[in-house]
């Protein structure tokens, strides 16, 4: 029953027009009622988590080779990620001493050069000149003397590439011969 | 009624009978061949990404780059999405109109579809040529996610019963923060580009090949082609939505009159409503 | 053709979401306009609304 009315005639109709809610006639399953709300409690959750492990990995930054190569001692065993080039004419495949296979290769950003053992999977998209991310710490070790030549190689145990904005052409007829000797297919 | 408002409203009501206007029917053949159309470019005329080195080293993505004209254009849409959805929501600001609303509504849903197709062809895309299907430190790979649950969260939040102004003031709330998001995302490969593997932009820096650019670009008409068959198709969905509401709404109103009459002949009826037609109502709840 | 399997899974995800997508939007549209008279389903724009749903002119003249 409406208390709002304040005239004569609205008193009137509320006296006789039941205003008072009715049950809707198809109601909501519980489930379709509060599907929504748990989504929506869900979808928070869901951000919250994608933040934190965002921010746990956030220290996770690619330094650069030359800035790796002049932090060395700052950064000691510290495991990080370089970022660089792959020298090309540098991949070799070598065994460590415990005879497990790996990588040995050099990357480079701005003329300075590091040396580089890796363990891990390696790329399809592993190439010259492509950049790499390896994830890994230095080592001072003379192990690989003939590699790590000033002593100091970057063991890593994973690789990630990170290709660049370039999608031009260049030298089709080198390509097309590349293709034909079966460099790629 | 005037007689241009006869007849507009004729044209419109004869244009509506089936779910489809012919020009929405024409939009949509016109995605469909398009899209048959990008298939054969995409994959029997641009070329394989290679590049040959100083060292006569052959480099590139090889096959894995015709993975761009579905994950760009995704990309692309569902910024669209969420843009027209931070604009509408704006217009409902300004104008208070259910048009608005249902704009916003329609916009995010399709953006949603393609920012989910954002992140699922990149991984793809990313498997091959990054060795990662996922990196949880890589801020546009983080911040496109984010942005997509905002607005998966926002689709929700739109679901939750309440009155249908609450809805909408909540539902701008939310899309003005997730449309922040989107400057965020695109930005992020230039502002934090030691922490992302994703490329910088390609088109600005205009370094691709004319095949290539010329199949990027016929992508992005036939996606805007197909987003806009599927926001006029979203939005028709929303509107009879609230007609349906509107039509129940008005059904309980008659019939509580009826009730009314049925109890008081007479003299109250013609005190509650002197000309005997339903009063518009100042709000309605869907 | 290399990295064959991503570009069909690539391309297939993205077909049948949308075609899916679109698919269920036909259907609720077929749904819904069997139930809403043929004169309510005309095209609407921004001004044919208030802030309530209410067509000022169409509400005025219902029986």
């Amino acid at each position: 029953m409406s208390e709002v009315a304040t005239d004569e005639g609205a008193e009137e109709i509320s006296g006789s027009l039941d205003l008072s809610p009715r049950a809707p006639r198809v109601a909501r399953s519980g489930w379709r009622r509060w599907a929504p709300a748990l989504v929506v409690a869900l979808v928070m959750v869901m951000i919250g988590f994608v933040l934190w492990r965002a921010l746990a990995d956030a220290t996770l930054v690619f330094r650069e080779v030359d800035d790796a190569v002049e932090r060395r001692l700052e950064l000691g065993d510290d495991r990080f990620r370089m970022i660089g080039s792959p020298v090309s004419g540098s991949i070799q495949e070598i065994h460590l001493t415990d005879g497990r296979p790996a990588v040995a290769f050099a990357v480079v950003i701005d003329d300075v050069v590091a040396d580089v053992v890796h363990t891990g999977g390696v790329s399809d998209q592993f190439q010259p000149e492509v950049p790499v991310v390896i994830d890994g710490r230095w080592v001072q070790s003379n192990e690989f003397g003939n590699i790590a030549q000033d002593g100091w190689y970057f063991a890593s145990d994973r690789m990630l590439v990170k290709h660049d904005n370039d999608y031009r052409v260049n030298n089709t007829e080198r390509i097309n011969e590349a293709e034909e000797r079966g460099q790629y297919q | 009624m005037s007689l241009t408002t006869v007849l507009s409203r004729q044209n419109a009501t004869q244009d509506t009978q089936s779910i489809s206007s012919s020009a929405t029917k024409a939009l949509g053949w016109a995605a469909l061949v398009g899209f048959a159309i990008l298939v054969v470019l995409a994959f029997a005329w641009v070329p394989a990404d290679t590049r040959i080195t100083d060292q006569g080293d052959v480099v590139g993505q090889f096959d894995a780059v015709r993975l761009m004209f579905v994950h760009v254009p995704s990309a692309i849409l569902a910024y669209t999405g969420f843009g027209i959805t931070f604009l509408a929501s704006l217009g409902y600001l300004r104008w208070r109109t259910d048009w608005w609303d249902i704009m916003a509504a329609s916009a995010a849903e399709i953006g949603v579809i393609f920012g989910v197709l954002t992140l699922v062809t990149g991984s793809i895309w990313g498997r091959p040529t990054w060795q990662t299907w996922w990196e949880w430190g890589d801020v546009r790979l983080v911040t496109t996610l984010v942005m997509v649950l905002v607005f998966i969260g926002y689709l929700a939040v739109r679901r939750i019963p309440a009155n249908a102004a609450v809805k909408a003031r909540r539902s701008v709330v939310i899309a003005l923060v997730g449309a922040a998001n989107i400057v965020i995302v695109n930005r992020s490969v230039d502002w934090w580009e030691n922490r992302t593997l994703h490329q910088q932009s390609t088109l600005l820096a205009r370094k691709i090949r004319d095949e290539t650019l010329f199949t990027l670009t016929f992508a992005f008409v036939v996606g805007a082609t197909l987003f806009g068959w599927l926001l006029l198709h979203r939005f028709r969905v929303g509107y009879l939505e609230r007609q349906i509401t509107e039509q129940e709404v008005q059904k309980a109103i008659a019939e509580r009159q009826a009730e009314s009459a049925a109890h008081d002949t007479g003299s109250l009826t013609q005190a509650s409503n002197p000309t005997g037609q339903i009063q518009p109502q100042s709000k309605t709840s869907p | 053709m290399t990295h064959l399997g991503y570009l069909i899974a690539g391309w297939s995800v993205t077909v049948l979401a949308v075609v899916g997508y679109a698919w269920w939007v036909l259907a609720r549209l077929r749904s819904l306009g069997r139930r809403v008279p043929a004169n309510r389903q005309r095209w609407m724009m921004p001004d044919d609304l208030t802030d309530d749903g209410n067509e000022h002119t169409e509400l005025s003249e219902q029986p």
